[in-house]
């Protein structure tokens, strides 16, 4: 894909690049037999070190759906990699017996030095706390496919902004957009990393909200992530905060008309189970968009544009 | 005291080098940088908190039969990026710079290690570190690897 050649930051890619990752997820969705054969004997290495049910079975399945195959190292305990081999040689190894690599792995830092010792793509399914751009591209995806147009969107961020991998690609991606406006919604101790807001200033209108009640009547969309227990300094903390992050079918009484509830998956908690019945829940959906948004960015990357 | 009574304090070297303008209190920093220790065989002069016109107040450095490499100078440079660094060769100054002044490139590699634990850098992976000069003084650099930034006591600590 010209400019794409590694996917491990959404600062990697331009609006450009992401309109044409989300067009082609769009035209695969509305089609998808047509591209069954559209990699046939190519094989993607999946390589997950840390554990991933989504994103690892969404990547699996798109591949599949592609035609083409996969080798991957199910479980990083029982490799080389236990016995210290670095990211680097791992790659190396990978990319020397597959087309293309996913890796998640617990460090930060790790997608770039897996892309520059691989001679094939590399894309990051989840790197430490840094990013996770594959889900901000479906994300993206999602509420395209909802409002038509990212352009002017008003959307609510909530729960850990801090450590949430994901926020940080679905800010980098907002970014890139005309006059989205952004609502963070989290405890203070898990407001957005500085570092973060500090790349999108001057680019993307947020504001720091302590009340989501208050403000959800202005939202199109709210993205609400896990807040984990462990990330507090005590469980009465924990348990103090986390009811104040919870959807329940009462918190969405006020909501737009064509307001949507997105969340990544998997949930503890945030979402009261009432919720998913309700036509403003897009979670599964937003599940399912994943594997439309993988199948068209392994295609633009690897497969041949010119049939 | 004035800037009289400083050169009192302190007595002209004749060959060597004065650091001068540096911020109040950062002096002993300085002197680890330059592995000053008890094991140094020449004179060192220090003041500590004495008046400076420009600055209100300062803290001086003079080495006696000591000139700074370009390291060195760099690693001044980024705890202290106003100092002035004379050099001086019997009783003249032969050369005075402000660090500044000085063209050091935005190349931290070999001097700076990223102080996130969970950083790959940090994981024996055959990578140079390389960092980004976002702001001079106080200076924040960031690791282009995991995006972390340091301020200047991460910074001073490793120098």
């Amino acid at each position: 894909m010209g400019q794409l050649q590694h996917l491990v930051s959404i600062k990697d890619i331009d609006k450009v690049t992401i309109d044409k990752v989300l067009d082609h997820a769009a035209t695969i969705e509305a089609d998808p037999d047509q591209f069954s054969h559209k990699l046939d004997g190519k094989i993607m290495a999946s390589i997950f070190f840390e554990p991933s049910t989504r994103t690892r079975l969404s990547f699996d399945s798109a591949m599949l759906r592609l035609g083409g195959k996969i080798i991957s190292i199910a479980d990083p305990k029982t490799s080389s990699v236990k016995k210290g081999e670095s990211i680097a040689d791992t790659i190396r190894m990978a990319a020397a017996y597959s087309d293309i690599i996913i890796m998640r792995h617990y460090l930060e830092g790790s997608g770039r030095v897996a892309s520059e010792f691989s001679d094939v793509p590399v894309i990051s399914g989840g790197t430490g706390i840094q990013e996770h751009p594959t889900q901000a591209l479906l994300d993206l995806y999602t509420m395209k496919k909802e409002f038509g147009s990212l352009d002017g969107l008003k959307i609510g961020l909530m729960g850990d902004l801090r450590y949430g991998r994901t926020i940080p690609s679905l800010l980098y991606a907002f970014a890139k957009y005309t006059g989205i406006e952004v609502n963070l919604y989290s405890p203070p101790q898990l407001k957005a990393r500085m570092t973060v807001l500090s790349d999108i200033e001057g680019q993307l209108k947020y504001n720091i909200e302590d009340n989501l009640q208050d403000t959800i009547d202005t939202l199109d969309v709210l993205y609400v992530t896990r807040v984990q227990k462990e990330r507090f300094p005590d469980q009465a903390t924990y348990e103090r905060l986390k009811g104040s992050y919870v959807i329940t079918p009462e918190t969405l009484k006020n909501v737009k008309d064509n307001f949507i509830l997105m969340h990544p998956l998997p949930r503890v908690g945030e979402i009261d189970y009432r919720v998913d019945k309700l036509p403003q829940a897009k979670y599964f959906e937003q599940a399912k968009n994943g594997v439309w948004t993988r199948m068209a960015l392994i295609d633009l990357m690897i497969g041949d544009q010119n049939e | 005291m004035n800037s009289t009574d400083t050169q009192m304090l302190v007595s002209k070297i004749d060959h060597g080098t004065v650091i001068d303008k540096i911020p109040a209190g950062k002096s002993l920093a300085i002197l680890r940088i330059l592995r000053i220790d008890e094991e140094v065989r020449d004179t060192i002069a220090v003041a500590i908190r004495v008046k400076s016109q420009s600055m209100g107040i300062k803290d001086m450095v003079k080495l006696k039969n000591r000139t700074l490499n370009d390291e060195e100078l760099k690693k001044l440079w980024l705890i202290a990026p106003n100092a002035k660094i004379s050099i001086i060769k019997n009783y003249e100054v032969a050369e005075q710079f402000r660090l500044t002044d000085r063209e050091f490139n935005n190349e931290f590699t070999g001097l700076l290690v990223c102080n996130n634990p969970t950083c790959a850098t940090n994981q024996n992976e055959p990578v140079d570190r390389e960092f980004l000069l976002m702001q001079r003084d106080p200076i924040l650099v960031r690791c282009q690897y995991c995006d972390r930034v340091m301020v200047e006591a991460n910074i001073r600590d490793q120098l």
